[in-house]
């Protein structure tokens, strides 16, 4: 008898099984019947993205006499606009929309911090990212009052062979530049990809953040079905590295 | 007989807290009869911790007092479990007695507002009628082991416990993901 099917989930199903609206947890509902597998790589995302948005507001609340600080001092920080967006709408969340004391919502943003991961991957059987990420084996600390999360890529980290991995797919990856040429939407992607193609080792750095999708979408193992919510990037990026890729 | 002459137990109040028989001398009484300095000792907080070793903690309130009304909210949890309704109305009375308690606590004890915090957030998340039997036991697992000495590994373990059991103990960040798309 056959089990249940292979399923490869990227990066935003990983984070939108849990932390998805309704409709989208719907949408993926019927993954739960599958044998789910994910990369190290996403882990390596959810640190320098998610979890490094959780300890900074961390790190606010701690200094706070009260909420309303917090979101002041949140709203005029300078960074992007779209980090600010995302950082207040996950205070919004641990406070209950502003409702918490600061003390109830640091120990629930540490129950985040320090739960994130476990509740993100259960059920997920991880394979190891052919970039063998070292941030991906990175922990959070807590040297208490502050965490400690290393999502900073030095590209002289010991044990990182990104250059070697993509190296090993050069004409896969040249492909998959000539198909986006056009796409003005994948301009950031395709200009990566000559880079890296020109000399592996520019793959390092903010190079690999830019193709982390085609990293994730390399690992996927054969017979694997790829799932993404981000359908746009990985149709054309699974159908060159020949990965079956369906659409939710 | 009089009053300087009696000795000082024959004065004392007896009192009994939960079941404990302790004579209660009163400070003013002892100075006045006796003219003496109050030694430390004798004040009434040392009499609170003379009974220490009997649970009785020298709090402002008393921890082991809201930890007994906890456990015995999920164990009424557990009596009714078979009947939604009763369920309902049991573990809405549970979560009352957490948040009690946690108004209670001082910002110092950190590391058991994450135990109470993760206990209420698994509690938000998986609403009565859908809660199991088998969460209900890790649930009185994770509230059983409440006490000041936990520390954050073991707080880390017993909230893998949770989630292994299938509960939330996580804040609920519904439409987050879609923002780090």
């Amino acid at each position: 008898m056959q089990g249940p099917s292979k399923a490869f989930l990227d990066t935003t199903i990983i984070l939108t099984r849990e932390f998805g609206s309704k409709e989208k947890k719907k949408e993926i509902e019927f993954l739960k019947g599958k044998n789910n597998f994910g990369s190290t790589y996403s882990i390596t995302e959810i640190n320098r993205t998610f979890l490094r948005d959780a300890i900074f507001i961390h790190s606010i609340l701690i200094d706070a006499p009260n909420l309303h600080v917090v979101f002041e001092r949140l709203q005029k920080f300078p960074m992007t606009e779209r980090r600010i967006k995302r950082c207040l709408a996950l205070l919004d969340k641990i406070t209950d929309n502003r409702q918490l004391h600061v003390k109830t919502a640091i120990a629930r943003l540490e129950n985040l911090i320090l739960g994130a991961n476990k509740l993100l991957f259960q059920d997920i059987s991880i394979i190891e990212s052919g970039s063998l990420c070292p941030l991906s084996r990175e922990n959070v600390e807590f040297d208490y009052p502050i965490f400690k999360l290393n999502t900073s890529c030095t590209k002289i980290a010991a044990g990182c062979s990104l250059p070697y991995y993509l190296n090993t797919h050069t004409s896969k990856l040249s492909n998959l530049q000539q198909a986006i040429s056009s796409d003005s939407k994948k301009k950031k992607l395709c200009v990566a990809l000559a880079k890296v193609i020109a000399n592996p080792r520019n793959a390092k750095g903010r190079c690999c953040q830019t193709l982390g999708d085609v990293i994730i979408c390399l690992d996927a193992p054969n017979g694997c079905d790829v799932y993404s919510l981000n359908a746009q990037d990985f149709a054309v990026i699974c159908k060159i590295l020949r990965k079956k890729f369906l659409k939710i | 007989m009089e009053a300087s002459t009696i000795p000082i137990w024959q004065k004392a109040v007896k009192r009994t807290v939960r079941g404990i028989i302790f004579f209660e001398i009163y400070e003013d009484e002892v100075s006045r009869t006796y003219d003496i300095e109050i030694p430390e000792r004798i004040s009434s907080a040392n009499i609170i911790d003379t009974f220490q070793r009997t649970n009785w903690h020298p709090l402002k309130f008393s921890f082991a007092e809201d930890k007994s009304r906890i456990m015995s909210d999920i164990s009424d949890v557990q009596s009714c479990f078979k009947d939604p309704q009763d369920r309902q109305i049991s573990v809405s009375k549970l979560k009352s007695s957490i948040n009690k308690l946690m108004d209670k606590l001082d910002p110092e004890v950190r590391v058991l507002h994450r135990v109470l915090t993760m206990t209420m957030d698994a509690l938000k998340n998986t609403p009565s009628e859908h809660l199991k039997r088998g969460q209900i036991d890790t649930i009185k697992f994770v509230l059983d082991m409440i006490d000041k000495r936990l520390d954050d590994n073991e707080v880390n373990s017993l909230q893998q416990i949770l989630i292994r059991s299938g509960l939330n103990p996580l804040p609920e960040l519904e439409s987050i993901a879609e923002l780090y798309e």
